[in-house]
């Protein structure tokens, strides 16, 4: 076990290391980076005089880190025990956080060529099922999706998933950010019924945090970019890979693919919070007409 | 010695070796709900590989060979989570990722304020708190509580929400909207719970989302605004805002809770079969009246 501090920290912040992972591999787990960048730009904002804690700031004070797990060389996964407290907070925040960086997950999109552009009529989604032994399951539908390995490239390891997973070849920008479309037009004034008279104070004060969807913010930094793709195709083109759906698996994994139609995703796809969350920005999206036209195959 | 630190495992065709930890006896495992769902679900779905012969994996089976204990977090004198590793192979020795955190269910409540003088007018009570885990101050949420001791809804989970929001929350109010979308889908696998699974590529976790509905005239819902902005005002730590519904997906894109709630009500109002559930509670009601005592403290 080693100890060190944190630098350009104010309170010092102090680190408690275990046997087997170094200062170094911590501070450059792409993870632990990106959390803490957000943590500590989000604790900065109390500076404000009109944070609602402004008046009683919560500090990171130091951080324990309890376990951790190695992908190769590097740490794929890490457990902390971060103490986050105010003046008066004697415990302070639940601070347990299960840091493995993010993911991105693809809402792919198929209807046939034969029937009318721009109606949501015969809409296909593609979905994957495997075995999710957490779940204790052996076939879990879900959204296509991937971990990524902290380069920074969204889009690129989305096309590279599609395409691993998938057998599906699709361009980078042909992928629409729909997390970042609905958080763009967020209206905060328009959201919080409030008296006339007050204003309120976290108006203008925007947090730093992923435009991305949150499965677990209670207990895990992860977060997952929702990317949409639309295509029309050749209705045989469709039957074709629907004929495929019963026993294509990529090579040595158990993947299996599943067309299911997307007015019943919610039925089918309903224990997957990607699939659900995915459907839920597209639907909204989709009635302010704020999609692109889909692409031709 | 003083304890053995491994046992077998019964139930699974041939014996399962289960190694512990030192901080966690056989007692103590099979005493976890969360282990108990986790275990009575896999063993259910290893043996539809062989009960349904269209199964994915029916000519060569997984079987659980073993689960090896990582690391238990105690919380006090309760488990919160469980670490650990199970191995699955088939004949050809092929081995299935079986890494999994247990920490058991949540549960989440998509709770819709009517102002009796409009006819479509919907409100959303949402939640601000500070999530270390996603570096956040002020993290928008859907009211959650924790599922405690395997239990359904009524129950700690419950009063957790009611302490959290000031509503008195009867189960016969409630509608479980996981459960009524998941119940009739074509998913073969009945074991798994009817919840929501943020991430259940490496943790059991479930989220069940119900739904509650209440008309309250317009001056009530006015007041409640106040009453929300008071609580903030005295320095506590969840903050209670209300959302338009309209904006809900917007508002809430960040959270899984927020947008899975949104994709099942919108299906199940589409199809029906709230609308359906609202009519068969307020037949059974006797008395649907403002002043019986669910009002906002």
């Amino acid at each position: 076990m080693s100890t060190f501090t944190l630098p350009n920290t104010v309170p010092p912040v102090e680190i408690t290391l275990p046997e087997g992972l170094s200062k170094e591999q911590l501070l450059k787990f792409p993870a632990f980076k990106d959390w803490l960048s957000n943590l500590q730009h989000n604790l900065a904002l109390q500076d404000h005089e009109d944070h609602a804690f402004h008046s009683n700031r919560y500090e990171l004070r130091s951080i324990e880190v309890n376990s951790f797990v190695m992908f190769g060389d590097n740490p794929g996964f890490i457990k902390i025990q971060a103490t986050v407290q105010n003046a008066d907070d004697d415990g302070g925040l639940p601070g347990t956080v299960f840091l493995r960086g993010g993911s991105v997950a693809m809402l792919i999109i198929l209807q046939p060529d034969d029937v009318p552009e721009g109606t949501e009529e015969d809409k296909y989604v593609i979905l994957t099922v495997q075995p999710r032994i957490a779940a204790g399951s052996l076939a879990f539908p879900e959204l296509p999706a991937g971990m990524l390995d902290g380069n920074g490239n969204f889009k690129g390891k989305a096309a590279k998933e599609i395409d691993e997973e998938v057998g599906i070849s699709i361009p980078e920008e042909q992928l629409v950010d729909m997390t970042d479309d609905a958080l763009k037009s967020t209206n905060i004034s328009g959201l919080w019924r409030k008296p006339e008279s007050k204003s309120d104070p976290m108006d203008g004060i925007k947090e730093q945090l992923w435009s991305a969807m949150y499965p677990s913010p209670g207990a895990c930094d992860e977060f997952i970019r929702l990317y949409l793709h639309q295509k029309r195709l050749p209705r045989s083109s469709m039957e074709k890979l629907k004929g495929k759906q019963t026993g294509l698996r990529a090579e040595g994994e158990k993947i299996t693919i599943k067309l299911v139609r997307l007015e019943d995703l919610w039925k089918e796809a309903g224990r997957d919070a990607k699939a659900l969350a995915a459907l839920a920005l597209y639907e909204g999206l989709r009635r302010e007409t704020r999609l692109p036209a889909m692409y031709h195959s | 010695m003083s304890q053995a630190l491994a046992f077998s495992l019964e139930g699974f065709g041939s014996p399962v070796e289960v190694n512990l930890t030192k901080n966690l006896t056989k007692d103590q495992l099979l005493a976890f709900p969360a282990f108990e769902i986790w275990r009575d679900t896999l063993r259910q779905n290893l043996e539809l590989q062989h009960s349904d012969k269209y199964h994915a994996f029916h000519k060569d089976p997984f079987t659980l060979r073993s689960i090896t204990i990582q690391s238990v977090d105690w919380f006090g004198k309760k488990i919160g989570f469980v670490k650990l590793a199970a191995v699955l192979r088939n004949r050809e020795d092929k081995q299935l990722p079986g890494i999994a955190f247990l920490r058991g269910g949540s549960v989440a409540m998509l709770m819709i304020l009517r102002p009796k003088d409009s006819r479509d007018e919907r409100l959303v009570v949402m939640t601000e708190q500070p999530r270390v885990p996603a570096g956040s101050l002020s993290f928008v949420e859907i009211p959650a509580g924790m599922l405690d001791d395997a239990e359904t809804f009524s129950g700690a989970a419950a009063k957790e929400i009611e302490e959290e929001t000031g509503f008195k929350l009867p189960r016969s109010e409630l509608i479980d909207l996981t459960e009524l979308a998941l119940k009739n889908s074509k998913i073969s696998e009945k074991s798994l719970q009817n919840a929501m699974y943020p991430s259940p590529g490496g943790s059991d976790e479930f989220i069940p989302i119900f739904l509650w509905e209440k008309e309250l005239d317009r001056q009530e819902i006015e007041d409640l605004s106040g009453k929300l902005m008071g609580k903030r005002m005295q320095g506590e730590m969840i903050k209670l805002r209300v959302c338009d519904y309209e904006d809900l997906w917007r508002e809430g894109a960040r959270d899984a809770k927020t947008l899975a709630a949104w994709a099942l009500y919108e299906g199940l109002n589409r199809a029906g079969i709230v609308q359906a559930e609202l009519m068969k509670r307020r037949k059974k009601s006797a008395t649907f009246s403002l002043n019986d005592g669910a009002t906002a403290v």
